[in-house]
């Protein structure tokens, strides 16, 4: 019973921490994007496809952590 | 939930369980619908075109050659690798994709929401980005690509496994990223869809079905990015072992 309360409540802390981490990456990374678009608007056509590999890699951190927390919540 | 897949031709291969099942048929399928769909725009093809194949194919070629293989390293012959694994990925991911919500019940989904698939597509990468590294540098030159330039002593000897262990994970993060962006949406389609059967309040009907279809566009979304991130990634291994970083 215990390895159970600790496996659902490990999973729930794993994937909010993950999440955090996640979310604060994308948003500092959205906002150095704002900022440099709006200070040279013709480098958005540049910018744009690096701004979805760092988006892709970021959320396979926080997606690291969605596996692990569906790991232990199944178990 | 867990019902098991309908097996169509049982088939082992020493331990290996490669028999063909829903999936796999469902994946073969979506394999012929894109080659058909190419074997058609390549039937009418023209200088100057018109209408919808020729100009998506080519805009997609562009884009691959452009944003994929340039920032990658490689010359136009890889252009038929990457463009297979990038509309592999986009042909099994979005029309299969949404069937991917009833996948564990009736084996329906896609290669790419399954695990084994995309294991199986980062591993034909790693493969071949070995073997572009063995061809290229030879069998010492191989050991020594790994090292970073201009390293000196014994902090080679620090350095080498961290590389070797940083070249074997590449794979692994590759089928994961795919596999977990994939799969995480139907997770959460399933879990949206899932309030409708704790409630029996109309207005929780319509939120969640509202829900649902905004996740299912965004899953989408994210199917093409994936796609391209996993291709870039993936030429980008291929390039790092043909140039050495």
């Amino acid at each position: 019973m215990d390895n159970i309360i600790g496996a659902y409540l490990g999973a729930a802390i794993c994937m909010g921490l993950a999440a955090l981490g996640g979310a604060l990456g994308i948003g500092m990374m959205m906002s150095r994007l704002f900022d440099s678009v709006a200070r040279q608007p013709e480098i958005l056509d540049r910018v744009r496809p690096l701004v979805f590999i760092g988006i892709a890699f970021i959320e396979t951190v926080a997606l690291y952590g969605l596996v692990i927390s569906i790991l232990l919540a199944t178990k | 939930m867990h019902e098991a897949a309908k097996v169509f031709l049982a088939l082992r291969w020493g331990w290996l369980d490669i028999s063909i099942d829903t999936t796999v048929l469902l994946n073969f399928c979506a394999a012929l619908f894109l080659i058909a769909c190419l074997f058609l725009i390549r039937r009418g093809l023209a200088f100057q075109p018109k209408g919808f194949g020729q100009n998506l194919l080519e805009a997609v070629v562009e884009f691959t050659d452009a944003q994929i293989l340039r920032p990658a390293g490689l010359n136009q012959a890889w252009l038929p690798w990457c463009l297979s694994a990038f509309l592999y990925i986009l042909f099994t991911g979005l029309p299969l994709g949404i069937l991917g919500l009833l996948g564990p019940q009736w084996g329906l989904g896609s290669a790419v929401s399954n695990i084994n698939g995309t294991a199986a597509l980062a591993v034909l990468f790693f493969l071949v980005s070995l073997g572009v590294r063995f061809r290229q540098h030879g069998f010492w030159g191989f050991c020594q690509s790994l090292v970073p330039t201009g390293v000196r002593g014994p902090v080679v000897l620090l350095l080498f496994p961290i590389e070797v262990v940083s070249q074997l994970f590449k794979p692994f993060s590759l089928a994961i990223r795919l596999f977990a962006n994939m799969s995480g949406g139907h997770l959460l389609l399933i879990t949206i869809l899932g309030f409708t059967a704790l409630f029996n309040n109309v207005a929780v009907w319509l939120a969640s079905y509202g829900g649902a279809i905004v996740i299912i566009f965004f899953e989408l979304f994210v199917c093409c990015i994936q796609a391209y991130v996993f291709t870039f990634l993936g030429a980008s291994m291929i390039g790092e072992a043909l140039n050495g970083e």
